[in-house]
């Protein structure tokens, strides 16, 4: 890929992270899950851009999306939603370094997701106290599924990306 | 080298994600006594601690947080009646009756939780 394309991708996975990040939150919660709690379709972005562009490029799409929290819900969404992307998105360049070839995408959605969670969870308690901690296992269960979820549309994410035809 | 959909280390990531979380509630249900107590906290400091199991009729408390939340207690639970705050979540975590719940009402940095007898021996009230 050229630079061009590159920073061209990224934008656009910025874009999609922003619109999926806002559109989440106007659909209603799942039945069985804990007020607030998302799939995360936005993640799918970060870590589509770790594997197709580049770490620094997961990282500005995990604050451009946290950036638009802060406009939109306040300073206390946008610090859970910073702290979540931030984490999330070393996660990911992290598997993606050490691990390319042993781990496949389910394996980085789960993993980018409970490292989500438990990120938030951390500052979590630091506005409510440790009482936020028993969140977590809930957390943990439903977003090892929501992770594989995230882990396949990242496939299809790249399968896409990679039949586009850059010439050279 | 490209990155496959499914690996076996997968697998294991999830699993190890999923037991964690099973395990965790598993414990918080089997490590506390027989009893259920609802601890109410502002910013990580208990406010009130409420014997669930000898509540014999419903009654309303309010919690001065930064937010005033209104939290009701009955015999079947304890749950976040009202709240001034934007997005009541709190609300919407609904009745808490079982040991390890959580509702938590973030702008007010207010949480309520149910835990057993056994952590709060004596403090009921």
């Amino acid at each position: 890929m050229k630079r061009g394309e590159k920073v061209a991708l990224a934008g656009m996975l910025s874009a999609f992270a922003v619109a999926s990040g806002a559109l989440e939150s106007l659909i209603p919660p799942l039945p069985f899950a804990p007020p607030g709690f998302r799939i995360g379709i936005s993640n799918v972005a970060s870590m589509t851009a770790a594997a197709a562009v580049s770490p620094l490029a997961a990282f500005a799409v995990a604050i451009i999306k946290s950036v638009f929290v802060l406009i939109t819900r306040g300073t206390t969404a946008f610090l859970l939603s910073v702290a979540g992307g931030l984490v999330s998105a070393c996660v990911t360049v992290l598997l993606l370094r050490f691990a390319r070839g042993k781990v496949g995408c389910i394996g980085i959605g789960v993993a980018s997701a409970a490292f989500h969670n438990l990120a938030q969870v951390c500052v979590y308690s630091l506005i409510i106290g440790t009482a936020a901690f028993w969140y977590l296992p809930y957390l943990l269960i439903l977003g090892s599924f929501c992770g594989a979820l995230t882990g396949i549309l990242l496939d299809l994410a790249l399968r896409f990306i990679s039949k586009r035809d850059y010439a050279p | 080298m490209k990155t496959k959909l499914f690996k076996k280390a997968d697998l294991f990531i999830a699993l190890a994600v999923l037991i964690t979380g099973i395990a965790a509630l598993l414990l918080i249900s089997l490590s506390q006594g027989g009893g259920r107590t609802a601890v109410v906290e502002y910013r990580g400091e208990t406010v009130k601690v409420i014997d669930l199991d000898s509540v014999k009729e419903e009654y309303t408390f309010t919690v001065k947080g930064d937010l005033e939340v209104v939290i009701e207690v009955s015999p079947q639970g304890i749950r976040f009646l009202s709240s001034p705050c934007p997005d009541k979540r709190c609300v919407e975590f609904g009745l808490l009756n079982k040991k390890g719940q959580v509702a938590v009402c973030m702008p007010a940095g207010v949480s309520v939780r149910i835990a057993g007898e056994g952590e709060y021996d004596g403090v009921t009230g």
